[in-house]
């Protein structure tokens, strides 16, 4: 196919994706195309500033009195983790992590109630389900921890001690066997921390492992 | 002094109630404007209304100024939420006629914020009904290319090049006004 006739099957999907209609097997033949062609590109742009300038002509409409009140009622009756979630994820799960840390530690001269509270009021901070951690292994030794928050969102938080330096990449293994990169983990003077959110569900995580050029495989097992 | 748009949005991510407010207060009327226009009845248009409010606070710490001007962002949200309500009760869009009508009428209590453009109103109205139609079936609606050409039996081949030329006419028209 000459780029041309190439350009010509993509414009005709480009009024679509502008309006955000566009089916996700025709978004993503367009895609790979727009990545490489600057006019096709520019007529997307130009379209989408048509479609947005389109729904400003709606006309405007004062609604029911109270309603700014009623839409602040409902932004706060939302949990405030939201923000949290967003902005201040990987603190808080540091900060949970170190949470729960303290929690265990204490928990050689605490009675188990105590315990369990402090544990439900780590679970309550982001609207948490449970909690789960897994030593990281090279196979010999320990070296760190990866945690796993089942929460809205879920996250994985990993904990790096005594380990060679570098950067290594984390990759998720499902219960299906199936592998993710979700990211890169740097270790530095052998120890590191990293996080991220994550879209499945905590028990479904079989395995987190972590490689890197010249480093060791660890390895956390949750169903171990 | 007039706190800017994105300003308003970046105090409002951050948990501030008086921008908020604001922001809701400056914006409800375009909000539920366009929610009545897309789903036409008060207590589903106001739900709807709401409902992008509260996704737009949700998710204001991840709107990118690149990529459009705040109204436009908060509008798109709107848009979205109505079509969802739209389809969950199996509604049918408003004729595309009755739709354009709608549209091109000047809005005399149109919020004064340049946002309004004159050109774009009239192009729309000068357009062929067979492109208007189906521009404001897809942008308002919701609808695809396949769907508009089963609804108008028409081959999707005549629906994708309307739509095109419909709106590249529009985009003529504009002028160039984008920030």
């Amino acid at each position: 196919m000459t780029e041309s006739e190439s350009c010509r099957e993509v414009r005709e999907l480009i009024p679509e994706l502008a309006a955000g209609v566009a089916s996700g097997e025709s978004r993503a033949h367009a895609l790979a195309h727009l990545a490489g062609c600057a006019d096709c590109r520019r007529e997307l742009e130009e379209m989408a500033g048509t479609v947005d300038a389109l729904l400003l002509l709606a006309p405007e409409r004062e609604p029911p009195s109270g309603f700014d009140a009623r839409v602040l009622a409902a932004i706060e009756h939302r949990p405030t983790g939201h923000r949290v979630r967003n902005a201040l994820l990987i603190a808080a799960a540091a900060v949970l992590v170190a949470s729960l840390a303290a929690a265990f530690t204490w928990w050689r001269g605490a009675d188990d109630r105590e315990v369990a509270d402090q544990y439900r009021g780590v679970l309550s901070v982001a609207d948490g389900r449970y909690f789960r951690a897994a030593a990281l292994e090279d196979g010999v030794d320990d070296r760190g921890h990866v945690f796993g928050y089942q929460g809205r969102p879920s996250w994985l938080f990993v904990t790096v001690e005594d380990a060679p330096s570098g950067n290594y990449h984390v990759q998720l293994i499902g219960a299906d066997g199936r592998a993710t990169w979700i990211g890169l983990c740097r270790v530095r003077d052998g120890t590191g921390s990293w996080g991220t959110t994550i879209d499945v569900p905590i028990r479904d995580v079989a395995r987190v492992e972590m490689t890197g050029n010249n480093l060791p495989t660890l390895l956390a097992d949750f169903h171990g | 002094m007039v706190v800017s748009d994105e300003s308003l949005l970046a105090a409002m991510a951050g948990g501030d109630e008086y921008a908020a407010s604001a922001f809701v207060r400056r914006y409800q009327s375009r909000v539920y404007g366009l929610a009545m226009t897309i789903v036409g009845v008060p207590a589903l248009a106001e739900d709807v209304a709401q409902d992008a409010f509260v996704k737009a606070w949700r998710h204001a710490s991840t709107y990118d100024p690149r990529r459009g001007r705040v109204v436009t962002w908060l509008l798109t949200i709107t848009r979205n939420a109505a079509i969802d309500a739209v389809r969950y009760r199996h509604d049918t869009p408003m004729d595309p006629d009755l739709l354009v009508g709608l549209l091109t009428l000047r809005d005399e209590g149109a919020t004064e914020d340049g946002t309004d453009d004159l050109g774009l109103r009239e192009a729309l109205a000068e357009l062929p009904p067979e492109q208007a139609g189906p521009i404001v079936l897809m942008t308002y609606g919701g609808l695809t290319a396949k769907e508009i050409a089963s609804r108008d039996d028409v081959p999707l081949g005549t629906v994708k090049t309307r739509v095109r030329r419909g709106l590249l006419q529009l985009r003529r028209r504009m002028g160039v006004r984008d920030d």
